[in-house]
């Protein structure tokens, strides 16, 4: 009878008992996430981002020039960097046989008029302004000379003149002066010196 | 019959008087106050309260220098045709608007740890911004946060100065160098963005760890 009826009344209670149980597990439980929130929940705000894009400039130049077989006319080069650029052009000159190829005897530079603002120094012929990217100089280096056909010495031979140029960076202007020992000013050309 | 109908209308009158002083007893006046409305809400930021910029860059075609003209940019600027010897104006900067809570202000810079040789940071302004650890962060972004009293120490705009008007930082660093070694190797690119987190008055001094963790998922990612 005890037994029965304890069990009786457990019965009806455990469910009421359970809910007190639950309501206030959630309670604590709300608390704990309004705690817990309260902490990670400080007001933010984003800006929006800035991105910036690098390029680093290349330079390159290509020789122009027209050729006969005797005669080398319109001597010149274009800047084919993306930034504007000093340009120098260094001429070599020396025999080849019927094959093109490189054989003795001696050889020299028809004597020729440089075109405007190109300044011989050193051996090389620069151009002294800068030079815009996709552009040549605004006067040929050579306007024409004529190579030797054929050598009547003992040598023997034809002549053969390679046009080597190269290009700078025009800005700063230590570039040059650390790269080719000059310093570069609209026509003329000096060693360069660190000062 | 009589004296009992008597006596019952005599209980029924005192009970009456009775009901009647109780009813007096409870009539006393009353009167109600207005109510008064406590009306709470959450603070915020205003839209783009915050923001980034850098100040528009020009190249010098005379020194191949990259300088910073007056305009200012918020999406980025474009470097092209870099120079070896030369400088590149870069001034990431912020502003938080005014009327803005009290705020600590971070920046995030990403690629600024991944410059190949010969491009480097030329000024990073040590005394006002400050690096910072922020876990799961990628190994490309870098942090800082703002040294409002510009002596290398961390802290945070209040909100008395930004009641007179919008505060701006001081830049991240001013400019870039690159060597005359500089072999033209990619640079790629250079993201800055910016974020600002409200100070609370419960996060004490070791404030460090509540900014940190205060700051928005798509910043750290």
């Amino acid at each position: 009878m005890y037994h029965g009826n304890h069990e009786n009344k457990q019965m009806p209670s455990d469910p009421g008992h359970k809910k007190k149980i639950g309501t206030v597990f959630l309670a604590l439980l709300l608390i704990a996430a309004i705690a817990v929130t309260g902490t990670m929940a400080y007001l933010a705000i984003s800006a929006g981002a800035v991105e910036n894009t690098f390029k680093a400039a290349t330079v390159s130049c290509k020789v122009t020039e027209n050729f006969d077989g005797i005669t080398k006319s319109h001597v010149n080069v274009v800047n084919t960097s993306d930034t504007d650029a000093y340009i120098r052009v260094k001429l070599v000159t020396y025999r080849a046989n019927d094959k093109d190829q490189h054989i003795g005897g001696t050889a020299a530079i028809p004597s020729f008029t440089p075109g405007a603002n190109w300044v011989e120094h050193n051996g090389y012929y620069y151009y002294t302004l800068p030079v815009a990217p996709g552009e040549k100089p605004a006067s040929d280096l050579i306007n024409s000379i004529d190579l030797t056909a054929k050598y009547i010495d003992a040598d023997g031979g034809k002549q053969v003149i390679e046009v080597m140029a190269e290009a700078i960076q025009n800005a700063p202007a230590q570039a040059a002066g650390e790269a080719w020992g000059v310093t570069i000013s609209a026509g003329s050309v000096a060693n360069f010196s660190r000062t | 019959m009589n004296s009992k109908k008597k006596l019952i209308t005599l209980i029924t009158s005192v009970a009456l008087i009775v009901a009647i002083g109780v009813g007096a007893t409870l009539a006393y006046l009353t009167q109600k106050t207005d109510t008064v409305t406590n009306t709470f809400t959450i603070g915020s930021y205003e839209t783009q309260a915050l923001s980034l910029f850098e100040h528009k860059v020009v190249k010098n075609v005379d020194t191949g220098d990259y300088a910073k003209t007056t305009d200012t940019t918020t999406t980025g600027n474009t470097y092209t045709a870099i120079l070896p010897g030369t400088t590149l104006s870069k001034d990431p900067t912020m502003t938080l608007a005014k009327n803005s809570p009290s705020s600590f202000l971070v920046m995030k810079a990403t690629g600024l740890n991944q410059l190949p040789a010969g491009i480097s940071v030329a000024d990073l302004d040590s005394n006002h911004w400050t690096q910072i650890t922020v876990p799961g962060a990628s190994a490309n972004d870098t942090y800082y946060i703002y040294c409002p009293n510009g002596n290398g120490q961390a802290g945070y705009l209040t909100a008395t100065e930004l009641s007179s008007a919008a505060v701006t930082t001081a830049p991240l660093f001013t400019r870039l160098s690159v060597a005359s070694s500089f072999n033209g190797a990619n640079i790629g690119n250079l993201v800055f963005e910016g974020c600002a987190v409200q100070y609370g008055s419960d996060m004490g001094t070791n404030y460090m760890t509540s900014v940190v963790s205060a700051l928005p998922a798509d910043f750290i990612a």
